[in-house]
């Protein structure tokens, strides 16, 4: 799996590298199903002694438990499924006793990691009321720079709505594809990124037949370069970027920001309302078919509004002085 | 090698004596020894055979984690009796070692722990045998249906092998469970012992003196000596009846010294009983007798140290065909059928009083065979072998054992440490 975590440790070592240090990542090997083994690979890690660096900075469940003198964590994911997801029964923890032993070891494993983590950061200030609210522990929040800025300087506004990322339940693509329906016709809609699951992309080309919006949808689902991801959204009118309760700003609305565009959200996206400002940077839209329609339709109804928003979005992320030299300085405290 | 070995170190333990000549023997290859003593605090303070070196209390907690942190490896001498090795359980809960194990029955031993530690006690049960045995395991109405009740379905030797680093014991008919439940090897070594005096004894020995041919018995006597079939079986013979005396030697309760002297009496058996006696006096009954009685059911021993001892005596023994003593080779001992227990025995005393030859011919093959057999220096090789292995299984039971413990500390329970997730995931290191 490669995802914004990924992405994020690659670029935190090369930014701890051009700030004069060593850095390796050490990559952690993990896998959700099936649950009965999550336990075992949490002792695995606990196992795992580096006491040849001066530093260890763990961003995610099970990495975390790696046991170091000086550690600080930058939280971008604990396991969701034995926390909210849980509550919200989307968890793949077995029903019954033996999903709650899982749980309650994870809950204690997690306590154990954060008590002894020097510092704790979290990627967003809904990672950081999570943390709170399930285990107890304090966090600042700190928000991930994006990647390689360079590449989003923005471009034509196109006559498409482009929403980037990977493709799968979670992140909602299916939302636009139901709501692009009843937009206003002139509205277009590119999606484009790696299916997590071949059903993932599977899903969207069964909906986009079903619905005749062969004509007004292009779907590019693969892993794509970062220039052909970045062409796709500097030349794009917005930017749609609607996954459930999302722990952080996401990269997807950062890097929109970074390059003037406008953001479409919805109302239980979680960390990228951080980013989207209703009729400041963008739209937050019901997670409905109507209220989604609306807000694509708008991109398209008054240009210069929807650049507005865009500069709108580029101010507020600038705003925030979130960059690699104050993120590597403020983990290394 | 620095060994500190954990054993009831009193006279009346036998498990003390056999200790006693290993630890003589790794002395005199090379070894040192540290003995603690690991009788109940009110049995700490009586005589103690001569162990030729520094003997410690396993209650001095500062001088035992003294000892351990100067030695190579612990070793536990382990045998069904809580009063003698009380010190044995506490300790190899902490310090996991070498252990001899006497006995492939520690269910009393256990019983008598669990009433300090009744809720671990309980989770030991439910672990190796289930909530029904952990439920009826304290409930039986008395020693003999406990016994019954628990021999097969829950002896309690997991209980001690799952926390030693490898065993040693005396016979191999109850090694299965000890495999299972041990993480380092379990090797079967003939137990230590020897026959002071044997030579003075034997030539003080007249077959059938006076006429009549001299059973012994020895040990406390107890139900599970079979003496009351050995009774019965001389009685059933008119040629025993008249020419056998059936002595027993060894502490007796009151009631069972009143119920073996009725049913002589009204049999018409002769019948003495002698009670506890020294070494001395023992070693001087054992030289006289013509044949002994070895018999045992149920026979739950590792070894017999009785059973030994007539043989090393160049003794004529009779044994049930049953557990140690099915391993004895056939010709240095008669064998008696547990189930035609009685007939059995009256057929082979009748055989063995009509044939003194036979007699002396049997009791030589037998301290030929044991004296070769049931060696200290042998025991003493073994056991500095076996203390290796379980050196270099240290790492990995220490790895499983930190693995376990940060599992607890995070909350599993006994069913999510059990799951073959879980396991199968452990099983990497061996």
């Amino acid at each position: 799996m490669w995802g914004g975590a990924e992405e994020l440790a690659v670029n935190l070592q090369k930014n701890l590298v051009i700030a004069g240090h060593h850095s390796e990542i050490l990559r952690i090997p993990f896998q959700w199903e099936p649950a009965t083994r999550i336990s075992s690979q949490m002792l695995m890690v606990r196992a795992l002694e580096l006491w040849n660096v001066d530093k260890v900075i763990a961003l995610k469940f099970p990495a975390f438990y790696i046991r170091h003198p000086n550690k600080t964590l930058w939280l971008l994911h604990q396991y969701r499924q034995a926390y909210d997801l849980y509550d919200a029964g989307q968890t793949n923890l077995p029903p019954g006793q033996v999903g709650d032993d899982i749980r309650t070891l994870i809950t204690n494993a997690d306590n154990e990691a954060f008590a002894e983590s020097e510092r704790i950061f979290t990627n967003s200030e809904v990672t950081r009321r999570r943390l709170k609210k399930y285990n107890g522990f304090d966090a600042t929040v700190l928000l991930p720079p994006i990647n390689d800025p360079g590449l989003f300087t923005g471009g034509q506004s196109g006559d498409y709505i482009f929403a980037g990322g990977r493709v799968n339940g979670m992140k909602r693509q299916h939302l636009l594809l139901d709501a692009l329906r009843q937009a206003s016709p002139n509205v277009k809609l590119i999606i484009a990124g790696p299916p997590d699951a071949p059903a993932d992309g599977d899903q969207l080309r069964e909906t986009v037949a079903r619905l005749g919006l062969g004509d007004r949808v292009k779907l590019d689902l693969r892993f794509l370069p970062r220039e052909t991801y970045a062409n796709y959204l500097n030349n794009a009118a917005a930017v749609a970027y609607l996954p459930f309760d999302e722990d952080s700003l996401g990269y997807v609305a950062m890097e929109a920001a970074t390059a003037d565009k406008a953001l479409i959200t919805t109302s239980d996206s979680g960390g990228i309302l951080g980013l989207v400002k209703q009729r400041e940077t963008g739209w937050v839209a019901e997670p409905t078919t109507s209220s989604l329609a609306d807000a694509m339709s708008a991109v398209f109804a008054d240009a210069a509004v929807t650049r507005g928003y865009g500069s709108g979005a580029r101010d507020l992320w600038n705003s925030f002085g979130i960059t690699w030299p104050k993120t590597v300085e403020t983990l290394l405290q | 090698m620095k060994l500190l070995i954990f054993t009831p170190g009193l006279k009346a333990s036998a498990i003390g004596r056999m200790t006693c000549l290993v630890s003589n023997a790794l002395i005199a290859q090379g070894h040192e020894v540290v003995i603690v003593r690991t009788e109940v605090n009110a049995l700490l303070d009586r005589p103690s055979h001569d162990f030729n070196t520094r003997m410690i209390s396993w209650s001095d907690e500062k001088q035992v984690l003294e000892a351990t942190a100067e030695c190579d490896v612990l070793v536990y001498q382990v045998g069904d009796n809580y009063d003698y090795h009380e010190g044995c359980v506490t300790w190899l809960a902490r310090l996991p070692g070498v252990v001899c194990l006497h006995d492939f029955f520690v269910g009393h031993m256990f019983y008598a722990w669990a009433q300090k530690n009744m809720e671990k006690a309980d989770s030991i049960l439910k672990h190796w045998y289930g909530d029904e045995v952990a439920k009826r395991f304290f409930k039986f109405a008395n020693n003999k249906a406990f016994i019954e009740g628990t021999k097969d379905q829950a002896p309690l030797t997991e209980w001690i092998a799952s926390q030693a680093l490898g065993v040693i014991t005396h016979s191999r008919w109850g090694t299965p469970r000890v495999v299972r439940s041990c993480l380092g090897s379990v090797r079967v070594v003939p137990l230590a012992y020897d026959a002071p005096g044997e030579s003075e004894v034997a030539q003080g020995y007249e077959p059938n003196k006076f006429g009549r041919m001299k059973l012994l018995t020895v040990g406390h006597i107890n139900r599970n000596k079979r003496v009351a079939d050995v009774i019965h079986a001389i009685a059933g013979s008119p040629l025993l009846r008249q020419n056998v005396v059936y002595r027993l030697v060894g502490a007796a309760d009151p009631e069972m010294v009143i119920e073996l002297s009725t049913l002589a009496n009204s049999l018409r058996v002769n019948l003495v009983i002698s009670g506890a006696v020294d070494d001395t006096e023992l070693a001087l009954a054992v030289g006289e007798a013509d044949v002994m009685s070895c018999l045992r059911w149920p026979s739950l021993e590792a070894a017999s140290a009785s059973a030994i001892e007539a043989m090393l005596y160049g003794k004529a023994a009779v044994v049930t065909d049953t557990g140690f003593y099915s391993e004895i080779p056939d010709d240095c001992v008669e064998k008696i059928s547990h189930e035609d227990e009685v007939a059995d025995l009256r057929a082979v005393l009748e055989r063995l009083y009509s044939k003194p030859s036979e007699r002396v011919a049997l009791g030589e093959r037998a301290r030929r065979w044991a004296s070769s057999t049931y060696l200290a220096e042998n025991y003493a090789r073994q056991l500095v072998e076996e203390s290796i292995a379980c050196q270099k299984l240290r790492p990995i039971v220490t790895a499983k054992a930190y693995f376990v413990e940060v599992m607890k500390r995070w909350g599993a329970t006994d069913d999510l440490l059990r799951a073959d997730d879980t396991m199968s995931a452990l099983a990497v290191m061996g």
